[in-house]
């Protein structure tokens, strides 16, 4: 199988690349830190930047077709919205709604997939229960979920499947976590987890039961549960806020 | 008496824009109308009405004053495209997300930061942010997001700016004929209706609303039935 990934440097999208690597599927990484890895092919990419992107993308189309796409790269600035710069907004509008969305769209134009091909969306569990903090993030996973979910009902020749992490042990989670020492599920969990979609086809995914509890309360109890978030985030939040 | 309003929309010259801002202006309101065309005949010449005609994404900056002193901001003019993905250009894809997500964001962020005044900023979503936009992907995408957006920031407490988003679905207006609807059957919506509800919606204290029953229904029941209704449509298709 070959397979496309954003975001192959660094937490899910490293460890991703190294179980692909290891079942011998070729995998092409597109990632801004791009180091040279011997065993699959890496390509440097901004994806925050049109025109890294697009220099990117043609580097990319030489290994087309594709049999799988994993649409993993996301950034997050996790802060009261008041707090956002227009800057953070537009690289987590580029990186996490306006890139998949313009490489799906480049893929399927140019017949850059190969039959019955697999696209897979790494969103969040902001989709089911949204936070204090994450108010254009959550934007920006909302248009992306809706968008995978709108392509699967007009493209049944694809695979579509989307992914829900939770707070998961990465630099990005960690660095925009109020509280950083909470209890976080190892990336390499996510990671097994988009593999066993690749493998089941199932459409959506999460890391574990908690995760699924808490999307499961998110979608039929919202009252309650932003009530619970704000609670356990909007507090701490505020706090770091306020000392700045 | 009440104080009269002084509203910002956009996107005036036709559909629902045009019949917010007929609505208001019969309420005794002064309107500042934004839209690409000139204005419409019917409110052209209204004494309390005037009328930018360009494009709202670049304009907005440089009447940034007024939209921080005014009481209501509709952000209802957006774009879209209705047909398959790959026949879509690659530039109408992000002017979809640019216009219709980002320009809205931007303007509001820019209120929160300069307005001192309480204000109430109103966007337009869509039907189509709740069930699968079939052959209207990015579109739904955009409209998606902007609900996330209300949803997450509701809850942060803005202190001088209430966001609110209102999700009409498909009206018999020229935007719904340009992006492949029939417009002219009956079950169509008209968008005067629909603009007397939003206005009350602006003045009450909910921040997510959406037009008729079944509209309402889509939208009580959130996430949940999407994932209904696209599994039915994987399975009868």
């Amino acid at each position: 199988m070959k397979v496309l990934l954003t975001g192959s440097s660094k937490g899910i999208g490293k460890e991703l690349a190294n179980l692909l690597n290891q079942d011998k599927h070729m995998v092409v990484g597109v990632a801004r830190n791009a180091t040279n890895v011997n065993t699959y092919q890496q390509i440097y990419c901004d994806l925050s930047n049109e025109n890294s992107r697009n220099d990117a993308f043609t580097k990319v189309s030489e290994f087309a077709p594709f049999d799988a796409v994993i649409f993993n790269a996301g950034v997050n600035f996790a802060k009261p919205f008041i707090y956002q710069s227009t800057n953070e907004i537009e690289v987590m509008n580029q990186v996490n709604l306006l890139a998949p969305i313009e490489w799906t769209h480049q893929l399927l134009q140019n017949n850059l997939l190969s039959q019955q091909a697999h696209l897979i969306y790494v969103s969040s569990l902001s989709y089911q229960l949204s936070y204090p903090g994450a108010s254009f993030y959550s934007a920006t996973k909302d248009g992306l979920t809706h968008f995978a979910h709108s392509l699967a009902a007009s493209h049944k020749d694809l695979n579509i499947s989307l992914v829900f992490p939770g707070p998961t042990d990465t630099d990005m989670a960690i660095t925009n976590s109020p509280n950083p020492n909470s209890k976080k599920t190892h990336p390499d969990r996510v990671a097994q987890l988009i593999y066993s979609l690749l493998k089941n086809k199932k459409m959506h995914g999460y890391s574990n039961i908690s995760h699924r509890l808490l999307g499961f309360m998110g979608t039929w109890m919202p009252l309650l549960s932003e009530k619970l978030m704000q609670q356990i985030i909007a507090k701490p939040l505020n706090k770091i806020y306020e000392r700045k | 008496m009440k104080t009269p309003l002084s509203v910002v929309i956009s996107g005036t010259s036709s559909g629902l824009g045009l019949e917010i801002a007929k609505t208001h202006l019969q309420l005794g309101h002064t309107v500042l109308g934004f839209d690409l065309n000139a204005a419409h005949k019917e409110i052209a010449n209204h004494a309390n009405y005037t009328h930018i005609a360009g494009d709202f994404s670049q304009l907005w900056q440089h009447y940034e004053t007024t939209l921080i002193h005014c009481d209501q901001l509709y952000l209802n003019a957006s774009i879209g495209h209705y047909g398959n993905l790959q026949q879509q250009q690659a530039q109408s894809v992000k002017n979809i997300i640019n216009f219709n997500l980002i320009t809205q964001i931007q303007i509001l962020k820019r209120l929160i930061d300069r307005s001192k005044k309480s204000q109430t900023a109103i966007l337009i979503g869509s039907a189509s942010a709740f069930v699968p936009g079939q052959n209207h992907e990015v579109y739904a995408a955009s409209k998606a997001a902007l609900n996330g957006f209300v949803r997450s920031v509701k809850n942060e407490g803005l202190l001088n700016l209430n966001i609110k988003i209102y999700n009409p679905g498909a009206m018999a207006t020229n935007f719904h004929q340009q992006v492949g609807y029939d417009t002219q059957g009956k079950k169509f919506i008209a968008p005067s209706r629909i603009a007397k509800d939003i206005v009350k919606f602006a003045s009450s204290s909910k921040t997510t609303s959406a037009p008729m029953i079944v509209n309402f229904l889509i939208f009580i029941s959130r996430r949940f039935i999407r994932g209904f209704i696209f599994l039915l449509k994987r399975r009868l298709t």
